[in-house]
């Protein structure tokens, strides 16, 4: 799965300065923090469940979803920054 | 005088199917929202295919075609025949956006399907301050007086010519930002280009129109009240009627807290749903999520704005729906879009409050202190920090970031009240 992440997802966040760190996986659920750019970006939970989340359960079947631990509240540099909306 | 009926056309060119055994639901965000994962959950509890359109790529865009798609927000037409080519390979079921310029974009998108249940127009209307006041008041609504100036006309001439007290609100922003009140020429002469200076400044981060209008209309003394409904059909079912408990009178209109349910009498919470219904049907609403913004006097009900959207912020997510409370907002609201059947409109018995956290002050933010004791508040239930250390906050009427949201639940609207006001009094935003 890190190798996944790594060759796989992390090219992908990169180019809008995130990075998708393993944690843990727990009952077949990654944990993972995301960092960079994703941290507090308005569109992380929708890049997490549309883009990531589908990617890697096409390559491993068995995995059942991803759960997010990021403090996106402490995000200092989020790639898209939320408005009053 | 009784608001003028026109007919409303809400019935879809055909109603939601599902295509292939599945529905595939098209959700529009913006980037800028604090709204993505609220919604982008409720859709995944519906178990129903969902795309989700923004305004700029997504990197994984290319390997998740059917699930992430870029669509042009600022030219609706255009984005309609994006989707339009989308839905050849995907069909679509229903389009929802999640605020005033998605929403366009969904009807525009709607109709290109043969799915649209609001007309274009009317859904425009809304999302124009300007075009919705002229149709309420030709079609009997009761609003403000106003009218509507240029940012390059003269405030000499202008001060001279409205009433007063008047408010100056830029007719392309929303949430406060830009509006003031003033009550006498020479607060007018200071505080209109001031709101030119903020409208200037916008045009090139948010509406990209330099040449946007401005409002100026009566100030409409009164408490005011944030109504969040849905339509079906032209008919209004309140979701929620919030009191806002702090006095809203000026010179700048920072929210600050919501209240639910209403502490008023049910017959001025009848009076200010039959204002909000007629103010729908006036614009030609007929379908779909509502939030209006109304003040209530001695003459009645007073409709300030409605938006053919869901509130705003993260204040939605203090309700909840649904026999055992476990439905949020979000999923009611697409559930309905999709023509789900079950759940039902009728709010959980909890009285619920939130504080939106106001800028105070212009600054760099240090650090928050108190975050524990104001979590520790009996009743209340989350409080969210939207603001950052080494962030630049800059307070209304220039900017409209609040600083974090506070949820309260309680037996009685008092004590939910209470709890969120208990809860702000423990923090300290240090800005320096």
């Amino acid at each position: 799965m890190e190798e996944i992440c790594r060759s796989q997802i992390n090219p992908g966040v990169a180019q809008h300065g995130g990075r998708i760190d393993l944690i843990d996986v727990e009952d077949a659920t990654l944990v993972v923090r995301l960092m960079g750019g994703c941290q507090g970006c308005g569109m992380a939970n929708v890049t997490l469940r549309q883009g990531v989340e589908s990617a890697v359960k096409r390559m491993i079947p068995a995995v059942k979803g991803i759960r997010d631990i990021t403090d996106h509240e402490s995000g200092t540099n989020p790639y898209f920054k939320q408005g009053s909306k | 005088m009784n608001p003028v009926p026109i007919p409303i056309s809400n019935k879809a060119a055909s109603d939601p199917v599902a295509v292939g055994g599945r529905q595939r639901l098209l959700l529009l965000i913006p980037t800028t929202t604090y709204r993505a994962e609220a919604f982008v959950e409720a859709a995944r509890r519906l178990d129903v295919d969902l795309t989700v359109a923004s305004e700029h790529d997504s990197t994984f865009s290319p390997a998740e075609p059917d699930r992430l798609l870029t669509l042009d927000f600022a030219g609706p037409m255009r984005a309609a025949e994006q989707v339009r080519a989308f839905a050849v390979e995907y069909p679509v079921t229903a389009v929802f956006g999640v605020d005033d310029g998605t929403a366009v974009v969904a009807a525009h998108a709607s109709r290109a399907l043969g799915i649209g249940r609001n007309q274009v127009e009317a859904v425009e209307a809304a999302a124009n301050k300007h075009r919705q006041r002229v149709l309420l008041r030709d079609r009997g609504v009761p609003v403000p007086e106003f009218r509507v100036c240029s940012v390059q006309d003269r405030a000499a001439s202008l001060a001279d010519e409205v009433s007063y007290p008047c408010v100056l609100k830029p007719v392309a922003l929303a949430a406060s930002r830009g509006v003031i009140r003033v009550d006498d020429p020479v607060q007018f002469a200071q505080a209109f280009p001031r709101v030119v200076a903020i409208v200037t400044e916008a045009a090139r981060h948010v509406t990209g129109h330099p040449d946007s209008e401005i409002l100026i209309e009566d100030y409409v003394p009164g408490p005011e009240f944030a109504l969040e409904g849905w339509l079906d059909e032209g008919r209004l079912t309140v979701l929620a009627l919030f009191d806002k408990p702090d006095p809203l009178e000026g010179p700048y209109f920072a929210e600050t807290i919501y209240v639910t349910p209403s502490c008023y009498s049910s017959d001025i919470q009848a009076a200010l749903t039959a204002c909000a219904e007629s103010a729908a049907r006036a614009i030609g609403l007929g379908f779909g999520p509502v939030h209006v913004e109304l003040r209530y006097n001695e003459n009645g009900p007073w409709l300030i704005e409605l938006a053919a959207r869901p509130i705003g912020g993260k204040c939605g997510q203090g309700l909840r729906f649904g026999s055992d409370g476990s439905v949020s907002l979000e999923e009611l609201l697409l559930g309905k879009t999709l023509g789900l059947s079950g759940d039902s409109l009728e709010r959980e018995a909890s009285a619920v409050a939130v504080m939106m956290i106001p800028v105070l002050k212009a600054g760099i933010m240090k650090q928050v202190r108190g975050v524990t004791e104001a979590l520790s508040v009996p009743h209340v239930t989350d409080m969210i920090i939207t603001v950052h250390p080494g962030q630049e906050l800059v307070p209304l009427p220039e900017e409209s970031r609040y600083a974090g949201f506070i949820f309260a639940r309680h037996d009685s609207p008092e004590g939910a009240e209470s709890a969120v006001r208990e809860a702000y009094a423990c923090l300290d935003f240090v800005i320096e």
